[in-house]
């Protein structure tokens, strides 16, 4: 930056030569074409000084056509400035008067030379702009903001940081710009901001509503650049990048150290960013040549989660799907990165919670710490929670031990957690973050043992199983949205067992979250079962197979299901009249044939041959088959001995939504409603 | 098959295994282009709402319409019954989608359709929808866009994949993300934009 030191010269040699002329009514007139500053141009200049004889003030006068400053983005045409001059006390001169221009409010102008410095102010209404350089210190020119809209900024701010868009607010401060023929340039400035907005084209940078003081120090010495920015804030919004802070009315102390020698790559040898007891950060960065990041340490204390939410934590959490995550307790985070690459990472929760409105997971009491190392040396760590939740089922109380080393954070041995009156072991898991092309890599191993399924399909909305669920995933992969599950669960329901094998979940906590499986059914059985869904009484066992299961949003959408009593039963084989009529109303409006159905009231129940029904689910409609054609339906049950009866199905298409409703109201013990 | 002579049983074994492996190479279900942009269209239509123009698109514009892949004769369909190699209808019924589809319709002439008009948000060549002119959203509103825009792709991502699986054929994903894609834009209205196919922002 330039002193405008060229109109002032002017102006001073006017006077000069006022003084040297010999004593009358003196005038002098001096017209200028263009006269060129550092901070503006000005044309057709015209200047007539009057100082009538003995008197101790003379009288200037000055016609600018057009006045351009580039640094405020201002233009304004016909100015007159009038004021008088007069001598000061320790000799030098001062002109302070009235400066009007074509359609602008009125402006008050005052200019100062005095042996010891060169003053000059503008006042328009509450805005003051002031300019000042000393004498003692020729180098140093002060300039001087009283609410000074962004908006007259904007011009000059551009040419030091092309991208910002200043949109709104105020400016108030000093700046100090030392610009010596040798030594470094050194810019100090102490501002104060007011209602700040600020954007850049591409949005990665923005702020809104901003209030804060600003201490900037700028020192250019030769090659070597070196910045420092105290912030305080008073409120406002502030994004950059996935950082979205909307700060509080209290002080947030920000404080950066950039510096840049020779043609190297910036460094950020010291940031930090305090707001109370809320935020505490501070680190250190360094860029490579593309300006990417290529070593940060970074230590990050929460000291109020729910409160951090709110400030900081939105702009993270929101796009990931947990925006209205309700969090609480403290965390802090240490991130180290060289040479591009992870080095290490800690995580320390105390007494943290988080629950997600939509019911997907709790966990409550999160206590301990999460150590993921890159080196070799291995790297302990031990987390807990006292509780939690997953889909509504509860989970109980649980403490991992962890090793590292390597860029794998490993178990170091199996946790129990109980859940459902029996427990849930954790005996593996093994975690990678990302690095390069490939994604976050996630494995585990899990023992289920004695799950209560009364229990789970209560949580989940089921019909009301009783009987246990256990089994072992002995592998379990997360990669790209895919849960896929290795080795297989198995439920002991009803003296029978009900397998599940290839389990893949996909987007587990994510859109409509799918699961797919094979169920095999096997021996269960039917007396317990009809009991418990108060669906009459049948005897014998059942057999089946769900195959090609897939539900989305715990939904299912296709499966071919094929349920038949067990052949090799060799015990009774009866169902109760109640079990038949209810049947009947599943299959939809059947058929008994061999019996009226009045006559069928007089029985209490019938011997069966075989029982079997089969749904083929597609588009949300039911391809239903039975243990046999029956001229044109199918047979659900097949009589055996007297009174034979025998249940045929008519609809072989029929709406699962439908098809739901009757299973729910037969075994609610309801009449279905006919559609 | 009864092979009375002997000598004939090596030359059947290899005629059937070279029809075997012939028919193993050439089973093909061919992905249903035409009907694919039928049920994209409908869909889209739904989600954009009433004010949308008229469903057609152009017929000039070789972007809106693909022609369904013609099958050349097949000498595989000489074995394998007729109804593996048909093409197959691209059905969106499913009560997963359809709740999506009400979803994204809400979210879409709730909120999302002021951003595209303003032209802070648009198609990408992905089918999916991208913040491209961020100060085009006050700050306050940003956070609030951005996690709409990544709910609203999240629902794009679960569309077209359970499409694709609703359908049988997970491995037509992508293919029907790209259906998608060209549908969003022949649908959007006069002034939104949308990313070119060598990712440019070109404005309808």
């Amino acid at each position: 930056m330039r002193r405008p030191a060229t109109l002032g010269k002017i102006l001073f040699f006017c006077l000069l030569m006022l003084a040297v002329l010999p004593a009358q009514a003196r005038t002098l007139r001096a017209q200028v074409d263009s006269v060129g500053t550092g901070v503006g141009t000005l044309r057709q200049v015209e200047m007539v000084l009057s100082w009538p004889d003995g008197a101790s003030a003379g009288m200037l006068e000055m016609r600018i056509a057009q006045l351009d400053v580039p640094m405020l983005s201002h233009r304004s045409r016909d100015l007159a400035w009038r004021c008088p001059v007069q001598r000061a006390d320790g000799g030098g001169w001062t002109c302070s008067g009235p400066l009007q221009a074509a359609g602008a409010a009125p402006s008050q102008l005052a200019l100062a030379w005095l042996p010891t410095e060169t003053r000059a102010e503008l006042a328009v209404g509450k805005q003051r702009l002031s300019y000042q350089s000393q004498a003692a210190s020729p180098d140093l020119s002060r300039i001087g903001l009283q609410q000074i809209p962004v908006a007259w900024l904007r011009a000059y701010l551009a040419s030091l940081w092309a991208e910002g868009q200043w949109t709104q607010g105020t400016v108030d401060g000093r700046l100090d710009v030392m610009a010596p023929q040798a030594g470094p340039l050194q810019v100090q400035a102490r501002f104060k901001l007011d209602d700040v907005g600020l954007e850049t084209p591409d949005g990665w940078l923005a702020a809104a509503g901003l209030s804060a003081g600003l201490d900037l120090d700028y020192r250019a010495h030769g090659a070597d650049t070196r910045v420092q920015v105290d912030l305080t804030t008073h409120g406002g919004e502030f994004l950059a990048q996935g950082l979205y802070a909307q700060l509080p009315a209290t002080p947030v102390t920000v404080r950066v150290t950039a510096e840049q020698r020779g043609d190297q790559p910036w460094r950020i040898p010291a940031f930090s960013w305090r707001d109370g007891d809320v935020l505490d950060a501070s680190g250190s960065v360094g860029f490579g040549a593309a300006d990417e990041v290529r070593s940060l340490a970074l230590d990050l204390g929460l000291g109020d989660l729910a409160v951090a939410r709110d400030r900081y934590l939105s702009g993270f959490l929101a796009p990931a799907g947990f925006g209205d995550l309700v969090l609480s307790g403290q965390a802090r985070a240490q991130l180290s990165l060289r040479e591009g690459r992870l080095q290490s990472m800690a995580l320390d929760l105390d007494r943290a919670t988080a629950v997600d409105p939509r019911q997907r997971f709790v966990l409550a009491g999160l206590d301990g710490s999460l150590r993921w190392s890159a080196g070799a040396e291995p790297v302990p760590s031990r987390l807990g929670w006292n509780s939690g939740a997953l889909y509504g089922i509860g989970l109980g109380a649980a403490q991992f031990e962890f090793t590292s080393n390597g860029g794998e954070l490993r178990l170091v041995r199996p946790s129990r957690i109980a859940a459902l009156e029996g427990s849930l072991s954790l005996d593996d898991l093994r975690w990678q973050p990302p690095e390069g092309e490939r994604g976050t890599r996630f494995q585990l191993g899990a023992t289920l043992a004695a799950l209560d399924l009364g229990s789970l399909s209560q949580r989940l909305g089921w019909l009301p199983f009783t009987g246990s669920l256990g089994g072992r995933i002995p592998a379990a992969r997360y990669e790209g949205g895919v849960l896929t599950l290795d080795g297989g669960l198995a439920m002991q329901v009803f003296g029978g067992s009900v397998s599940l094998s290839e389990l893949v979940m996909e987007r587990p906590f994510g859109v409509a979250p799918t699961l797919s499986a094979e169920i095999a059914i096997d021996d269960i059985d039917m007396e317990p079962m009809t009991a418990a869904f108060g669906f009459g009484a049948i005897t014998g066992r059942m057999d089946g197979r769900i195959a090609g299961l897939r539900m989305v949003d715990w939904s299912p959408v296709a499966f071919d299901a094929r349920l038949h009593s067990d052949d090799a039963w060799t015990g009774r084989r009866r169902i109760s009249q109640r079990a038949v009529e209810d049947i009947s109303k599943v299959g939809g409006a059947g058929l008994v044939a061999g019996l009226q159905t009045q006559a069928l009231r007089l029985f209490d129940d019938f011997g069966y041959a075989r029982i079997g029904l089969a749904c083929r689910l597609r588009d949300n409609v039911c391809a239903m088959d039975g243990v046999g054609s029956a001229g044109d339906g199918y047979t659900i049950v097949e009589g055996s001995g007297l009174p034979r009866i025998q249940v045929v199905g008519f609809r072989r298409r029929v709406d699962w939504p439908t098809l739901v409703a009757r299973l729910v109201a037969a075994t609610e013990g309801q009449a279905p409603v006919v559609q | 098959m009864g092979l009375k002579k002997p000598s004939y049983l090596s030359s059947a074994l290899l005629l059937a295994g070279v029809l075997a492996l012939g028919a193993c190479v050439t089973i093909n279900v061919y992905f249903p282009a035409a009907e694919a942009q039928e049920a994209a269209e409908e869909f889209v239509e739904k989600v954009l709402g009433d004010e949308a123009p008229a469903a057609a698109p152009e017929p000039g514009n070789p972007q809106s319409f693909q022609a369904p892949v013609r099958r050349s004769f097949d000498f595989s369909g000489l074995f394998i019954s007729s109804a593996q190699a048909q093409t197959a209808d691209i059905t969106l019924r499913t009560p997963a989608i359809q709740a999506i589809q009400d979803r994204m319709a809400a979210r879409f002439q709730n909120s999302l359709e002021a951003h595209f008009s303003s032209g802070a948000l648009g198609f990408g060549k992905d089918g999916r929808v991208v913040l491209r002119d961020a100060t085009q959203v006050g700050l306050k509103d940003r956070v609030a866009v951005t996690q709409l825009v990544a709910e609203e792709n999240r629902d794009r991502d679960a569309v077209y994949r359970e499409i694709a699986v609703a359908n049988g054929h997970p491995e037509w994903e992508g293919q029907i993300r790209e259906t998608f894609a060209r549908q969003w834009v022949a649908s959007a209205r006069a002034g939104w934009w949308y990313q070119g196919a060598d990712g440019a922002w070109k404005q309808k």
